[in-house]
């Protein structure tokens, strides 16, 4: 009967030579399999690292368009009266959350690209208003 | 005049473009050989592993290759020296992986009529059987017969005994980075090897004296 040792020591030389007598289609693929690991690893390593920086610039644009609209709205209101038509008035309070409104609204961009038409209705409006006083 | 600033942004723009800079292109390099050194190195007795344990040339082949892609790619940027118990753990999951699959897959077929055998009707290339060396024929057969006794043998012992048993003696770790890749305590892997001598000495014992 063999010792633990002989075993080991055996069994050692046994496996080797298994390793060692591998057949050519096998240590060919393998070859082919290390090639692409480490390709693989290549470009992980030299990925661009724009992609990690879009949802940090995303966070970063949304403050930064927060913080302009609430100092608007501060400056706006500092400036005190508006003249609307020959008239000082008070310019409406509006909450820069009303400015948020007006920037994702997609109607508001519909009324830029029409801007000289409701010009002429603002315009006729007066004049009816003129003739009637 | 350039700036420290302005070769700073040149680095910043190039990391953004994915572009390294010389230096960095060359430490990434280097990461390169060592990898490919690691993975030539440990390749075939990987290999071996997991062809003893799935009994399948070309199943093993899938999971060493699946093993070296996911070593890659999830702990490529790790320190050269953790790589081997985290190449041998991922290949211990392949394995599993592997042969639960092929539960299934034979619970499924043993359900489908003349499923048995078709896989006998391929016919091999010899070509595919040429070893790396050549030993005297005698020898040869002699050796062949040993080894395919020892790892009938092995392949029989339970999964933990089986493990321990081939990381030791095969790929020549000791208890500590057998415990790292098997993630188990020292004490189970000294216990795991003492039980594995213990069924290979009755099974092969006789055979081999």
């Amino acid at each position: 009967m063999s010792t633990d040792d002989e075993i080991e020591q055996r069994s050692r030389e046994l496996l080797q030579a298994g390793v060692d007598n591998i057949e050519g289609r096998v240590r060919s693929r393998l070859t082919r399999a290390r090639f692409a690991a480490v390709e693989e690893a290549s470009a992980h390593r030299a990925g661009p690292i724009w992609r990690i920086w879009v949802p940090a610039g995303g966070v970063a644009a949304a403050a930064v368009l927060a913080v302009m609209l609430w100092s608007g709205q501060g400056r706006e209101q500092d400036s005190g009266l508006v003249e609307v038509a020959g008239e000082n008035v008070s310019p409406p309070a509006i909450s820069p959350v009303d400015d948020l409104d007006l920037l994702m609204a997609s109607e508001s961009f519909e009324l830029l690209e029409d801007l000289e038409f409701y010009e002429w209705v603002d315009g006729e409006l007066a004049e009816g208003e003129r003739d009637m006083g | 005049m350039v700036t420290s600033a302005s070769l700073a942004a040149l680095d910043v723009c190039a990391s953004v473009f994915g572009v390294l800079a010389p230096d960095r292109e060359e430490a990434s390099l280097d990461r390169s050989r060592e990898l490919e050194r690691f993975l030539a190195d440990v390749e075939r007795r990987a290999f071996k592993i997991a062809q003893i344990a799935v009994r399948d040339v070309d199943d093993a082949l899938d999971i060493v290759q699946d093993s070296m892609m996911q070593l890659a790619r999830r702990y490529g940027g790790r320190p050269g020296e953790e790589w081997r118990p985290l190449f041998y753990s991922i290949l211990r999951n392949r394995i599993r992986d592997c042969q639960r699959r092929r539960v299934v897959r034979n619970r499924v077929l043993a359900w489908l009529p003349g499923r048995a055998g078709s896989d006998e009707d391929e016919v091999a290339d010899p070509l595919d059987s040429v070893a790396a060396t050549t030993l005297a024929p005698g020898d040869r057969v002699q050796v062949d017969e040993a080894l395919a006794a020892l790892e009938r043998a092995v392949g029989a012992l339970p999964e933990r005994q089986q493990q321990a048993f081939l990381l030791r003696n095969l790929e020549g770790m000791d208890v500590a980075q057998t415990a790292a890749a098997m993630g188990c305590s020292e004490g189970s892997v000294k216990t795991h090897y003492f039980r594995a001598l213990q069924t290979l000495r009755q099974r092969l014992g006789d055979f081999w004296s």
